[in-house]
């Protein structure tokens, strides 16, 4: 009978509604270059096969681009950043031209450290806004989480 | 006691393959019964429009009402909105109304972004926790989705009786911002 309960449970929760992810961060694939002080971080992004995500310039006013912030961090200063699409192309809606993005991206993060800061473990944090379409649907903005470790 | 046991046993296994039988059996049912062309009766709706009206779908029996699902920052929804408004022109004195209803957007950015920015002389209504838009989602469709996401660019024929005479989902490959097979079946029902 007990044994019962828990496949009870996995059944039920496979057919709730779930809000689906579009894009992905794929931690593993970070890059980091140091030099001095500076550090070039670049962060992997996947968007998932069959979905585009509106690009981050070049969007109509209404459009919610694609956007990253990242949180303050007392060991070190971000000095720049860029978004770096693998893909982007133009779609029209009627007159209405977009620019949007498919397949991967990565955003680079300029950083720089002081001295005291250099040989400690600090952390990369912070959230990427996407708003993504598929052939069928436009789904409502996500916010993306990322966090990374770095020395 | 220990038939007892069995039996509650028996009646506990039954439950779950009738479960799983029903779960599996689901796309078949999807596949033979075509949600959106139904002609369901629209459910009932009370909102709040821009101007602090509050309209029910009631109020438009005896009416052909085109209703339209949407977000401010829907691209689809976007590039339909100037085309309803010409609908709204060319159709107004044959009876027929044009209503937006906004998901979950707060009223002012509706107003600027979607009101203002199209210049739209038709009632704008504002469902501020998408139930409504939800109310109209087939339910056998995308079902992975939340109810009221599946309705955004979505369009709607309701006739004088209430009843949904046609819906559109979203089909971004064929996408028709002219809302050219909307108006033929709205041409049909006049």
């Amino acid at each position: 009978m007990n044994c019962f309960r828990p496949l009870l449970l996995i059944l039920i929760f496979s057919f709730l509604p779930v809000q689906d992810e579009f894009v992905i961060f794929q931690a593993e694939d970070t890059g980091v270059k140091t030099g001095n002080n500076q550090y070039e971080i670049s962060l992997p992004f996947k968007i998932l096969d069959g979905y585009y995500i509106q690009a981050e310039k070049g969007v109509p006013e209404n459009i919610i681009p694609t956007q990253v912030t990242f949180q303050k961090n007392k060991l070190y200063e971000i000095t720049g950043y860029e978004i770096l699409p693998l893909e982007e192309k133009s779609i029209f809606l009627d007159t209405i031209e977009h620019k949007v993005w498919s397949n991967d991206f990565r955003i680079r993060v300029l950083i720089k450290v002081n001295d005291k800061s250099r040989s400690l473990t600090k952390q990369l944090t912070g959230e990427v806004v996407y708003q993504a379409c598929n052939n069928k649907q436009c789904f409502y903005p996500r916010n993306l989480n990322f966090e990374i470790d770095f020395i | 006691m220990e038939k007892i046991r069995k039996s509650k046993k028996s009646y506990f296994q039954s439950f779950i393959f009738f479960f799983i039988v029903s779960f599996m059996s689901i796309p078949v049912l999807a596949q033979e019964e075509d949600n959106l062309t139904t002609e369901r009766k629209a459910p009932e709706f009370t909102l709040q429009s821009l101007e602090g009206e509050t309209i029910s779908l009631s109020d438009y029996k005896g009416k052909n009402l085109v209703l339209h699902i949407a977000t401010t920052w829907c691209p689809f929804c976007n590039a339909e909105a100037p085309h309803l408004e010409k609908l709204y022109q060319d159709y107004k004195d044959k009876n027929v109304e044009v209503l937006i209803i906004d998901v979950k957007e707060p009223k002012d950015l509706v107003k600027s972004q979607l009101k203002e920015k199209h210049a739209l002389s038709f009632p704008i209504l504002l469902d501020p926790d998408g139930k409504v838009a939800a109310s109209f989602a087939p339910k056998d469709v995308l079902p992975d989705l939340s109810r009221d996401e599946v309705m955004l660019a979505s369009n709607l024929i309701i006739d004088k009786e209430g009843k949904i005479r046609f819906m559109s989902l979203l089909d971004s490959k064929n996408f028709d911002a002219e809302l050219v097979e909307l108006k033929k079946r709205l041409d049909e029902l006049l």
